[in-house]
């Protein structure tokens, strides 16, 4: 049962995490002397929302989803596995260590340099485009489960 | 490395147009682990002794994982403490080829395996 929701939490903290990053984004935008701690705490909410994804989506991948593979790969979309699974599984270690950079690149003066400013645009931006990414190829991964089910059951 | 061009485009832009050597040493370390993040994708999936040592340490995603941290934050403290100032563009231009280059690394390996 638990393993029912804690599928659901991994995209929930990688949504959470990708929105964050968008927020800072925002903020690198219209950088201002005033706006600085509200962008460092975006910053490290992206950071805890990743890094949650990673460790809820771990504990998965680890300890379930032996099973999920084994359906893929019997189903109509075998790809979604051998594919989708396996390139998501390790790009998703770039957002993990964009997502830990990022508190970094914005704990200096974001509003004064313009090169931090630009480097914290870019490095948000990245969090969120790979993220959402991710959640695109988490899409494809349920539905290849979904899919192999129906054909199991003859639908 | 160190490049002293500046980048404009913010009104506030006027004190430093280099990055910190702690943020300069840390995204080198990120640029440098995203394509060890993909040889190390390149070696477990075609060399099975790789892939054997790496799941035995519990699961091989673990140790790739671990082994990514290991890399970032070790070759981020190394290169911190080299005294390299990046500008902004150079610091961009980095994270944007190191993403791509490793991602598509990953993403090619695995359309190239699934069609072979």
């Amino acid at each position: 049962m638990f393993k029912d929701y804690e599928l659901l939490i991994h995209p929930t903290f990688g949504v959470l995490g990708m929105i964050a990053a968008v927020w800072v984004f925002v903020e690198a935008l219209n950088a201002r002397e005033d706006n600085l701690g509200r962008m460092r705490f975006a910053a490290k909410t992206s950071t805890v929302m990743i890094w949650l994804s990673y460790l809820t989506a771990g504990y998965f991948y680890v300890l379930y989803y032996g099973a999920d593979k084994a359906l893929i790969k019997a189903g109509p979309w075998p790809w979604a596995h051998s594919l989708m699974m396996e390139t998501k599984e390790h790009v998703f270690f770039l957002v993990l260590l964009l997502a830990t950079l990022l508190p970094m690149v914005v704990k200096g003066p974001v509003d004064k340099s313009a090169a931090l400013r630009k480097v914290t645009l870019w490095t948000s931006a990245g969090i969120a485009l790979v993220a959402l990414a991710m959640e695109g190829a988490g899409a494809f991964i349920s539905m290849g489960v979904k899919l192999a089910l129906m054909a199991k059951v003859g639908m | 490395m160190t490049t002293t061009s500046t980048t404009a485009g913010h009104a506030q832009a006027s004190e430093s147009d280099l990055l910190s050597s702690k943020t300069s040493g840390f995204i080198i370390a990120y640029a440098w682990t995203a394509i060890f993040n993909a040889i190390l994708v390149l070696l477990k999936e075609n060399i099975e002794i790789v892939l054997k040592i790496m799941a035995g340490f519990g699961h091989h995603w673990v140790t790739h994982g671990v082994l990514d941290l290991i890399v970032f934050f070790g070759l981020g403290a190394y290169f911190a403490g080299r005294n390299i100032q990046l500008t902004g563009t150079r610091a961009v231009s980095y994270l944007i080829w190191s993403t791509l280059i490793g991602g598509g690394i990953i993403f090619a390996f695995f359309v190239g395996l699934y069609f072979s």
